[in-house]
């Protein structure tokens, strides 16, 4: 019964990698030092923040909450650690453990708001960046902390492998962990479930509530990671870091096939190749030399262009469950 | 089954806030029967099901015995490892999950593969297909569950009561969206899991499936037991005796056509898929029926007439004083109301109160000119006339929706298009979902109206109901016209005639 429906899917699911690929084409074409490895291993290491927070959101989504919480969670954990290792001299990897604690932590919060009091949760996640934000510039007094103790971190590299850079490897290793649990375990289906129907999951024994809970609480502890990333990668804590992540992080998940409605997404390739394209059509455009201004703009077209397919996407699964 | 398996319900009572939904309800169900449960809207039907099911909680004082021993069905989660399984109305399944993983959604933690955290995935198939094999049931495991069809969604949910271990087995109106073929299937399925020694509970609107397919019935009326015997000592009339306590008469149907005027006239009207090149005539006063099989496009034509789908040829002339002048699809709106066939999502405003869904049609009119203020005073006026001439059974006309019972939604939908007193009325299946009684005033005030000079569409799979309230019927078979039929000439072998020689036309 291999009938269009399954055909159609099928274009859907290669559309993000023929759409990196056609990146990666025009920019290869553009510049001869776009597609090198070390152009490669730097966007991705640079972009790792970037990938991380859209692993998080994900999580949210699949299970449909629009958390806008994402980027502002992994501010918080870079801001945190950074000031324990600058003022308190924390060593680095409690430093590190306290940041991702501290985004876990708000994720509970956020699930606590959600998931227990039922509230909205593109409003509750956008109050909490709002306070996160405000709290963080009245501690760091809007200045900038330089952090020279990580640079060690961010010039760890293989050689044999043309220089790769060793923290790309947590970048990795949490995509791929996330996504043999979602598509290997019970709990990836249960997240899958809730987020396809609440009410039926809830109706067939799901503990909705707790599978709901877990993935916006896993979304914190994974944009705390990032946060570490970002003030490895950047050396410092600004108070622009992660501005608009949100926005990209859930744009990157949809350009990779993840639904706004939940219930269905991926990690790998999904969102990781999502965030890939975000990556690296800056990468490319500022290798090519056109003005930074227009970085946003083609990142908009590229979104408006995911969310029209999201659109089809959707359609043609309505069609083919009246049709039938 | 090892064990002789038995349930028992004493003297069940549930209590809202408010209404007593059952009171003392006792009852003995029998493995190796299916047991029809019967009531209309609000009878106690569902929360009866939703105790089993662990749904909900009953008061104190009453016992549920399964097996010999005393239960508590505290949540879902209980109530299946009980043996109990729901197989609800709306189909519980996750659209963007595959078979096999619907099939097993309630228990994925069982499914690994040892001691690893990893699903066994050829373990969970050859178990979905054991049980799918087992209701002769072909589809592919790996199929996305939107690609299927409702009989098949309903397939997977049997297959997952099964999959559970379940024995006691719940139906809620299960036929209310299969096709006939899908549904003799089903009683198929239901009577060999009888054979088999499963307790089964069957509950529905329709009184032929009941007495098609159950050997014992059990009738409610306002939360109370009005009634339990075998259906074979049981005529129809008794069986609507207990569910309303008195005799429902529908009234005949007077022919209040006016033969010279013609109100409507729709000429080749073809869409994108359905339908093709269909022309007909609507009288004033008409009642005019549109029959086919699920799946014919009856809604397609409606949807094209109106321009909801696109019309991609064909004409549509609307009559006013004797005058007939072709018309866009905005201009005919502003002459006819759609019952549409979804009254959940297309239909009303459920989380509205009465009052603002039945002037939401026609709200303009209830604006001050000036500043287009709204006249909530006489919104409530008109809403409270028309919630008596229909007869909408409720508090007052500041309840919201959803809080009304399936048989009073519908009337709250037809009291807005009354307002609007359109020319031209199409119903999609004006009555589904509706009990007998709601259902006969449903039909008497539709005759009311004819006769007042309101012309009808109206699409109808129940063949009784639709030969009962039409003047006329014009029959669809993928998307063509194939027949057309007048009242006295109404008969089931009429009616298929078309299909059948449509379906003989394809074959050659």
């Amino acid at each position: 019964m291999k009938t269009k429906k399954f055909k159609l899917d099928n274009i859907f699911q290669y559309s993000t990698y023929i759409v990196l690929i056609l990146i990666f084409i025009v920019f290869t074409m553009g510049s001869d030092s776009f597609l090198t490895l070390k152009n490669m291993y730097t966007t991705m290491f640079n972009g790792g923040p970037l990938i991380l927070v859209t692993i998080a959101v994900t999580f949210a989504l699949l299970v449909g909450v629009i958390d806008l919480s994402v980027g502002a969670m992994g501010y918080a954990s870079g801001c945190l650690a950074g000031i324990l290792i600058k003022n308190f001299d924390t060593p680095i990897v409690l430093a590190f453990l306290a940041g991702i604690a501290l985004a876990t932590f708000i994720g509970w919060i956020n699930s606590l708001f959600i998931v227990k009091f039922k509230m909205n949760s593109m409003l509750v996640s956008m109050g909490m960046m709002l306070v996160i934000r405000a709290v963080a510039k009245i501690i760091t007094h809007d200045k900038t902390i330089s952090l020279f103790s990580l640079s060690f971190l961010r010039q760890a590299k293989i050689e044999p492998l043309g220089g790769f850079p060793v923290l790309l490897f947590v970048v990795f290793f949490i995509v791929i962990v996330c996504s043999v649990v979602l598509k290997r375990t019970p709990f990836g289906r249960k997240l899958l479930a809730v987020g396809s129907d609440e009410e039926v999951a809830k109706n067939i024994g799901i503990n909705t509530d707790r599978i709901k809970s877990a993935a916006l609480i896993i979304c914190g502890a994974i944009c705390g990671v990032a946060g570490c990333l970002w003030i490895i990668t950047l050396g410092s804590v600004v108070v622009t870091g992660f501005y608009s992540y949100e926005f990209l992080a859930i744009a990157a998940a949809v350009l990779g096939g993840t639904s706004l409605l939940g219930g269905r997404g991926s990690f790998y390739p999904g969102s990781f190749i999502g965030a890939l394209i975000l990556l690296f059509i800056a990468s490319g455009m500022a290798i090519m030399g056109i003005s930074p201004y227009a970085i946003p703009f083609v990142r908009g077209v590229i979104i408006f262009f995911a969310m029209y397919i999201d659109s089809l996407r959707y359609k043609a699964m309505k069609s083919s469950t009246l049709g039938s | 089954m090892e064990k002789k398996l038995s349930l028992q319900l004493n003297n069940i009572s549930k209590t809202f806030p408010g209404v007593k939904a059952l009171s003392d309800v006792s009852f003995t169900a029998n493995p190796g029967e299916v047991l029809g449960v019967v009531g209309v809207n609000g009878a106690g039907k569902s929360t009866m099901m939703n105790i089993l099911g662990g749904l909900l909680q009953p008061d104190k004082g009453g016992s549920i015995v399964i097996n010999g021993e005393n239960v508590k069905i505290k949540n879902p989660k209980e109530a299946e490892e009980l043996g109990i399984a729901f197989i609800q109305q709306e189909v519980q399944v996750f659209d963007t999950l595959n078979v096999f993983e619907n099939v097993l959604a309630s228990d994925f933690n069982k499914w690994t593969k040892g001691k690893t955290p990893f699903l066994n995935k050829k373990d969970m198939k050859a178990e979905v297909k054991k049980h799918l094999d087992a209701l002769d049931c072909r589809i592919d495991l790996e199929a996305p569950a939107y690609s299927l069809t409702v009989g098949e969604k309903q397939m997977i949910q049997i297959a997952r009561a099964l999959s559970q271990g379940g024995q006691i087995l719940l139906f809620d109106e299960p036929t209310a969206s299969l096709s006939d073929h899908e549904t003799a299937k089903l009683f198929e399925i239901i009577n060999n899991l009888k054979v088999q020694g499963y307790i089964i509970f069957y509950i529905s609107h329709y009184l032929d499936e009941i007495f098609e397919l159950c050997d014992r019935v059990l009738a409610l009326r306002d939360g109370n037991k009005t009634g339990e015997a075998p259906v074979v000592e049981l005529s129809k009339e008794q069986l609507v005796n207990f569910m309303l306590g008195h005799l429902v008469e529908g009234a005949e149907r007077k022919d209040a056509r006016d033969k010279d005027e013609i109100v409507m006239k729709a000429q080749n009207i073809s869409g994108i898929k359905f339908p093709k090149d269909v022309s007909f005539d609507l009288h004033r006063g008409e009642i005019l029926g549109v029959w086919g099989l699920l799946g014919s496009g009856r809604s397609e034509l409606f949807n094209t007439l109106l321009g909801i789908d696109k019309k991609t040829d064909g004409k549509v002339l609307f009559g006013k004083d004797g005058k007939l002048e072709e018309v866009t699809h905005k201009q005919l709106y502003k002459h006819v109301g759609y019952l549409t066939e979804g009254r959940h999502h297309d239909g009303l405003f459920l989380d509205m109160p009465i009052s603002k869904n039945i002037t939401s049609s026609v709200i303009g009119r209830f604006a001050s000119k000036l500043l287009g203020i709204l006249n909530t005073k006489k919104e409530n006026e008109e809403s409270r006339t028309l919630m008596k001439q229909v007869n909408v059974k409720a508090v007052d006309e500041n309840m919201i929706v959803s809080k009304l019972s399936g048989g009073n939604q519908q009337k709250v939908i037809i009291s807005k298009w009354f307002l609007k007193n359109p020319d031209i009325l199409f119903m999609d299946e004006p009555t589904k979902g509706v009990d007998v009684g709601a259902k006969t005033e449903i039909q008497n005030l539709i005759f009311e109206k004819s006769e007042n000079g309101m012309s009808f569409v109206v699409i109808s799979s129940e063949l009784e109901e639709i030969m009962n309230i039409c003047d006329r019927i014009i029959v669809i078979a993928e998307g063509k016209l194939v027949g057309e039929v007048n009242r006295e000439e109404f008969s089931k072998e009429a009616l298929m005639a078309g299909i059948v020689k449509q379906e003989e036309n394809d074959e050659n």
